[in-house]
């Protein structure tokens, strides 16, 4: 039960510090584009 | 009744994430907005027409191909595994619906020996992490059969760049016929045995799968009860036997086992069954608890 406290406090964590660090924006970017592998034309 | 619920929170869940009908209809190839910044708990081509999301496996292979950590990502996998485990396989993947549907034809069926379901975290080491680590492109991308059917065929087939007065189709290399290959490999399979990409390739599955045994959702299995009959291993989709280990690596929680088990030794777990009387106890050490 202690590991799975950690376990959500480091995902937290690790969530905000993606958010400070502009991973949302960056998944954003990612995402705003037709990938060519998913196709598979690349 | 647990069937039932599943299926239909599974249909519902496909239809939120891959809900951008306005795209397909205004010709916008794909979706752009807010909620594109957000990853779902499941394998969903951030390249489909109709997808409001983007993919986790896609962002977390996009960002160690950029050369960044993926914090935002790592730390999503780490809240929904510790939350439910590996349940959003059973609840939520809309490429585990299609694998489902398509196990229901009638065909010949067999089951997947149990040593090829490992394969799934080579997969996830070597496809998601180190090639896009090394090669610096998303290399799992390029394999996806869940990329191909909802972002593939629609693209393709619709050729949004037709408009521009070029064409998808006129720069297709021998990667689109191997990837579309694995995709039909995938679909054969899943007439025959049940869950094929899940068991054996999808590394969102693998990375789950590590947080089954401490999520606060599981399975229990009451020993007492239990005959060892095998109908929980005959109805379930990931082909586990879930009285040896309620914890397995591949249970997706999808709760076929509590619904067959003519002894009701199975059942779902949360660490509020403490406050049951009658269950409390048991409860107390699924989790470890001192009572």
């Amino acid at each position: 039960m202690l590991g799975l406290a950690l376990l959500v406090a480091l995902s937290t964590g690790l969530i905000i510090k993606g958010g400070r660090v502009g991973d949302f924006e960056e998944t954003e970017l990612n995402a705003s584009m037709i990938c060519l592998s998913c196709i598979g034309i690349e | 009744m647990t069937a039932r619920i599943r299926r239909l929170f599974q249909i519902l869940s496909f239809l939120a994430i891959d809900s951008y009908y306005k795209g397909v209809l205004t010709g916008q190839a794909i979706y752009q907005g807010l909620t594109k910044r957000f990853v779902v708990p499941a394998l969903n081509c951030y390249s489909c027409p109709l997808s409001r999301f983007a993919c986790p496996m896609g962002s977390f292979q996009h960002f160690l191909a950029v050369r960044q950590i993926p914090f935002y990502i790592l730390g999503f996998f780490g809240l929904v595994g510790a939350s439910v485990g590996r349940a959003t396989c059973g609840w939520v993947c809309p490429f585990g619906l299609f694998q489902e549907l398509l196990y229901k034809i009638p065909s010949y069926k067999f089951r997947i020996p149990r040593i090829f379901t490992y394969l799934k975290y080579v997969v996830l080491v070597v496809l998601a992490i180190i090639l896009p680590i090394v090669l610096l492109e998303p290399w799992f991308c390029k394999f996806c059969p869940a990329g191909t059917i909802e972002a593939g065929i629609p693209l393709l087939t619709w050729d949004p760049v037709q408009s521009l007065g070029s064409s998808l189709l006129e720069i297709l290399t021998t990667h689109f016929y191997v990837k579309y290959g694995i995709l039909i490999f995938f679909i054969v399979l899943s007439l025959s045995t049940r869950r094929p990409f899940c068991r054996v390739a999808c590394p969102v599955g693998a990375i789950f799968s590590i947080f089954n045994k401490l999520s606060v959702l599981r399975m229990y299995v009451d020993k007492s009860k239990c005959t060892k009959c095998d109908i929980c291993y005959n109805v379930c989709p990931m082909e586990i036997r879930i009285y040896e280990n309620a914890s397995d690596l591949d249970c997706i929680r999808c709760g076929k086992c509590q619904s067959a088990c003519p002894q009701g030794a199975i059942r779902f777990s949360t660490p509020l069954d403490m406050l049951r009387p009658e269950i409390g106890k048991d409860t107390v050490n699924i989790y470890g608890l001192r009572s």
